[in-house]
């Protein structure tokens, strides 16, 4: 009798656990990222431009900050956006860093670099972010227009559950801009990002990416905006087109 | 057993196995949740830090940037102006389901138990301050209504978890619009959502299926914060309709404009130096490639000369900004 109700004690306590603690028993190595994935987010994609087109798609006035949480000292960043000074000094790329990227009108080419690195490229600007997990460090570099992007899974819970979140956070950034107009984030910018996939109806896959961009110096508050992007059979409409100051 | 015969276990010994078989599953029951249990109840208070004029005072006239519409929803969002929401039997026809996709409120989501199984029946998402009607998701399984059943403002939706993702399927919306500068949305739309949590923060993605007035499925997506003091109506004041002026009670009168007759079809691209095509919308226009058409077709205008800091959340006075926050 006591032997039954050990057991179903031991069984409920073992079952239990979550999936992570017992496959590290016996020192097992956690799989690689690669191995490890919840979600595939590989492939070429292709934002779509549904919300706040007018910022997005084109560059808008000078002075527009329109939606973004900017406190005044990025506002006099701001007004005192002026394109030609940062073609002049080779900062074309200003606004194609990450928190600005990941709204851009791009397509995205996604894929693993290594067991353990994604490769993030857009055409937009030609630049390319690498979403690196594992306990990465890099003390000394210096700070790049991409940053240094760790990433993680996030795996769902329950029973039946499939599927998981890329999340990512993003720090050590160069200065840039939140939008083409000038409207700064600073170097304190921290950068998170989860992304979800969505399958549609008819067939048809989305990137959900949630974007919760932090920044002591430029924001208020944090500003949180989610994009997504459609996927495409193929790099087809794959077109590389280099930094713009102004358009 | 012993001898072919089935000996009767001790009674106390049956009773100790089943009470032990009985925890071992209510103990699992409680350690691995179901897929379904991610618990999206509460009151989630808007962020609206995108398309913030649109979802806030509302969108200019003619705006239709970012919306991948057909010439006959152009057509017909040029005949609109906001005078028909004046007559008693439009006055809603803003307020159908998807105005949770464009409307600025904050939301409250309740979890509907079945009071006999205990079992979640539906999730309810209402509007707070809205006159939009809740949304209620069933989750019984149970089958959509006929084509041929009535449509109402509360549509007919049913919803699945996909691992921590709620999705719910609408079906049976009345006519209304995808834009509030009177976008037409018909009765045969569908509209998938999409319900992800992280942490405090959720985002509804909106997928727009109409084969009228899209030409593609519209994606759009809103994020809310949870916000345990916001205090908002768990049901919604419903859509009061009412005839504001008094010319309208006259048989047939339905404010509107002739094709090609709308005074402010242009004027939205003009103030923002947008080529027409753009600020008219259509699928092209929401992808990179578009970019290539407007290269020499625009400049941005000078300096912004209104609504510089958004609405509501961009309070110049409360940030301490010194911009234009308002504009004709």
């Amino acid at each position: 009798m006591r032997g039954v109700a050990r057991s179903a004690v031991a069984t409920a306590v073992l079952l239990s656990l979550p999936a992570g603690v017992s496959a590290q028993r016996g020192n097992a190595q956690p799989p690689a990222a690669r191995a490890a994935a919840p979600i595939d987010v590989t492939g070429y994609w292709v934002a779509e431009i549904t919300e706040d087109w007018r910022w997005r798609m084109v560059t808008p006035a000078k002075g527009d900050y329109q939606s973004i949480p900017i406190t005044p000292a990025a506002q006099k960043v701001a007004d005192a956006w002026d394109p030609a000074k940062d073609e002049a000094a080779g900062e074309s790329c200003k606004s194609y860093g990450a928190p600005g990227l990941m709204r851009a009108p791009t397509r995205l080419h996604i894929t693993w670099l290594d067991e353990s690195t994604l490769r993030v490229e857009a055409d937009h600007g030609m630049q390319t972010r690498l979403l690196h997990f594992g306990n990465r460090t890099s003390p000394g570099s210096s700070p790049s227009l991409q940053g240094e992007s760790l990433a993680r899974w996030q795996t769902q819970g329950g029973r039946g559950a499939r599927g998981g979140t890329l999340v990512v956070e993003t720090t050590r950034l160069r200065p840039g801009y939140l939008r083409k107009n000038g409207v700064p984030y600073s170097a304190e910018t921290t950068m998170t990002e989860y992304w979800d996939l969505i399958d549609g109806s008819a067939g048809e896959q989305r990137i959900l990416l949630l974007l919760i961009v932090e920044d002591p110096v430029y924001l208020q508050q944090p500003w949180i905006v989610p994009v997504h992007f459609k996927k495409e059979p193929d790099g087809a409409k794959w077109d590389p087109t280099p930094c713009s100051a102004r358009f | 057993m012993r001898n072919g015969i089935r000996r009767p276990a001790p009674l106390g010994s049956k009773v100790v196995n089943r009470i032990a078989a009985a925890g071992v599953f209510t103990f699992l029951a409680l350690a691995v949740p179901a897929s379904a249990q991610v618990d999206l109840s509460g009151q989630w208070g808007a962020i609206n830090q995108q398309d913030n004029m649109a979802r806030g005072a509302g969108p200019d006239l003619a705006d239709y940037t970012g919306l991948p519409i057909n010439d006959e929803a152009r057509t017909a969002a040029l005949s609109y102006t906001s005078g028909v929401l004046s007559m008693t039997e439009r006055g809603c026809m803003d307020y159908t389901e998807n105005y949770l996709l464009f409307a600025p409120h904050n939301i409250v989501i309740e979890r509907v138990n079945d009071p006999v199984t205990g079992d979640v029946l539906a999730w309810r998402v209402s509007a707070g301050g809205s006159d939009r009607a809740p949304i209620t998701i069933w989750m019984d399984g149970r089958p959509h209504p006929s084509p041929y059943a009535v449509h109402s403002f509360s549509g007919f939706t049913t919803g699945d978890w996909v691992g921590d993702r709620l999705v719910a399927r609408m079906t049976h919306m009345k006519r209304g619009i995808m834009r509030r500068n009177g976008v037409p949305l018909s009765d045969r739309a569908t509209l998938t959502l999409h319900f992800v949590r992280h942490g405090d923060l959720l985002t509804v993605m909106g997928i727009t299926e109409d084969p009228i007035y899209l030409e593609q499925p519209l994606a759009q997506t809103g994020s809310y914060r949870l916000n345990p003091r916001g205090n908002a109506p768990a049901t919604n004041p419903t859509c009061f309709p009412f005839t504001e002026l008094a010319t309208l009670d006259k048989p047939g009168s339905v404010p509107h404009f002739l094709p090609g007759t709308n005074p402010d079809a242009d004027t939205f691209a003009k103030i923002y130096n947008l080529p027409l095509d753009a600020a008219h919308g259509g699928a092209e226009t929401i992808y990179p490639e578009y970019r290539k058409t407007l290269r020499e077709r625009y400049t941005p205008p000078a300096a912004c000369t209104r609504y510089c800091c958004g609405w509501g959340g961009g309070n110049p006075a409360a940030s301490g900004l010194k911009c234009i926050a308002g504009g004709q």
